[in-house]
């Protein structure tokens, strides 16, 4: 029953899927965004237009922790220590610094976004190729994240209903859109052909989410170990955050 | 805000004496003394609920508030327990008239430091912590949209019933 079931919920959440971004590009999601997440006040819980879709992907995102990710994860962090594990996520930092550079220049934040460009520079020389963050503790230059979903939020656009997106989990319409704008930033989808930008990058992704997992193997148990409603958490968790770091790009 | 750290400094001093090493039952009382004292779990579980508070009986009320304060207990006393020497840093506080919140981070291994954000109300004098902020979440704002989740899917009763399994479920396990 197993695989042909779990076809089928690929094969509907395929479906799904394409419905969304059909109808993203129809101008729909316009509308959808104006209807927004929705505060707790009134039904207590956000309102979950994509609920649906979202428990399937986020139970498929789940199995693939379970059997692929988590057991990656733990072997990887078996072979490597765990300060070398941290400066090799310093390294995939480092090179995402485009998008952070970009967003905090799109949101008028030139401060930051010079920041951004001198930590770049000072971590991948005197930081051995972004290996070690040494701009932060030598000079004082803190990292300041931003991503398009953010810059949209900053000039008015609501965050929209909550998305699961596969493989990379909680999201939101306007955030998955930011998403692949923060990904077409990416040098290598412009300067390489797509056959080969498209596998280089999701090795990247791949092997920077597996570092990131094996460095949370504790925190990621403990949210299952508590959680009375796991979905609901997660959700919460997501947007919590974010309604956060909009808060704090409103001035 | 004194009070939060006289009271992470007691907690601390239990978790941390060697003579409870072998007594955890007695650590745990002697944490539920020094905690209870500065948590007002009542209002905790009244406003996880939400607007379903309302419909509930005194009686009702008075069973929820004993499962929610168990399954904080079950969850977080477990972790105070493997307490292993992690920094605390007390950053600032704030006050605004009878509320209050005090900013704290704590430093683990080489990884990035965990805010843990304490906010407290005053009443009658003492000031208790009604929510807590674990690296920007707030724990009640958490557990209120997995709660009514729970109750628009299935009703309260299953609610309760999760909870109180929950809270097994962690204790067995430690």
């Amino acid at each position: 029953m197993a695989v042909s079931a779990l076809r089928t919920e690929i094969i509907n959440v395929k479906k799904i899927l394409i419905g969304i971004i059909f109808l993203s590009f129809i101008g729909a999601a316009g509308a959808a965004l104006a209807a927004g997440i929705g505060d707790q006040a009134g039904s207590e819980t956000y309102s979950d237009p994509l609920a649906p879709f979202n428990e399937k992907m986020f139970w498929i995102n789940l199995k693939l922790d379970k059997y692929i990710m988590r057991p990656v994860a733990t072997g990887y962090a078996d072979v490597l220590p765990e300060d070398v594990r941290r400066h090799i996520g310093n390294f995939w930092d480092n090179v995402g610094v485009i998008p952070r550079f970009a967003n905090n220049l799109f949101q008028l934040k030139m401060v930051p976004a010079g920041t951004e460009v001198s930590r770049f520079l000072i971590n991948s020389t005197l930081g051995g190729a972004g290996f070690f963050d040494v701009a932060d503790p030598w000079f004082g230059l803190k990292e300041h994240d931003e991503d398009f979903g953010l810059t949209m939020g900053h000039y008015g656009v609501p965050m929209g209903p909550y998305l699961v997106l596969p493989f990379y989990g909680p999201s939101s319409i306007r955030d998955a859109l930011g998403r692949a704008a923060d990904g077409a930033m990416n040098p290598m989808s412009y300067t390489l052909p797509w056959y080969i930008s498209l596998p280089a990058q999701a090795g990247a992704t791949a092997a920077s989410a597996i570092n990131y997992r094996s460095l949370n193997l504790q925190l990621f148990e403990d949210v299952d170990r508590y959680a009375v409603d796991l979905y609901g958490a997660v959700q919460d968790g997501y947007i919590q955050r974010r309604r956060k770091r909009e808060a704090e790009n409103t001035f | 805000m004194a009070a939060v750290k006289e009271t992470v400094r007691q907690v601390l001093a239990i978790v941390t004496d060697p003579s409870y090493k072998s007594a955890t039952s007695a650590r745990r009382q002697k944490l539920r003394e020094v905690i209870a004292p500065r948590f007002d779990f009542s209002d905790m579980a009244k406003s996880s609920l939400g607007y379903h508070w309302r419909t509930l009986t005194p009686a009702q009320r008075a069973d929820f508030v004993r499962a929610f304060t168990a399954l904080l207990e079950a969850s977080y006393m477990g972790k105070i327990e493997s307490y292993k020497g992690q920094k605390i840093s007390y950053l600032r506080e704030t006050q605004d008239g009878s509320y209050a919140q005090v900013y704290t981070s704590i430093q683990s291994g080489g990884g990035e430091p965990v805010s843990v954000n304490y906010r407290l109300k005053q009443s009658d004098g003492t000031w208790k912590v009604y929510d807590v902020a674990i690296d920007q979440i707030s724990l009640v704002g958490n557990y209120r949209n997995q709660f009514n989740r729970v109750i628009n899917d299935k009703g309260y009763a299953q609610l309760l019933a999760a909870i109180k399994q929950k809270e097994q479920s962690i204790d067995s396990g430690r």
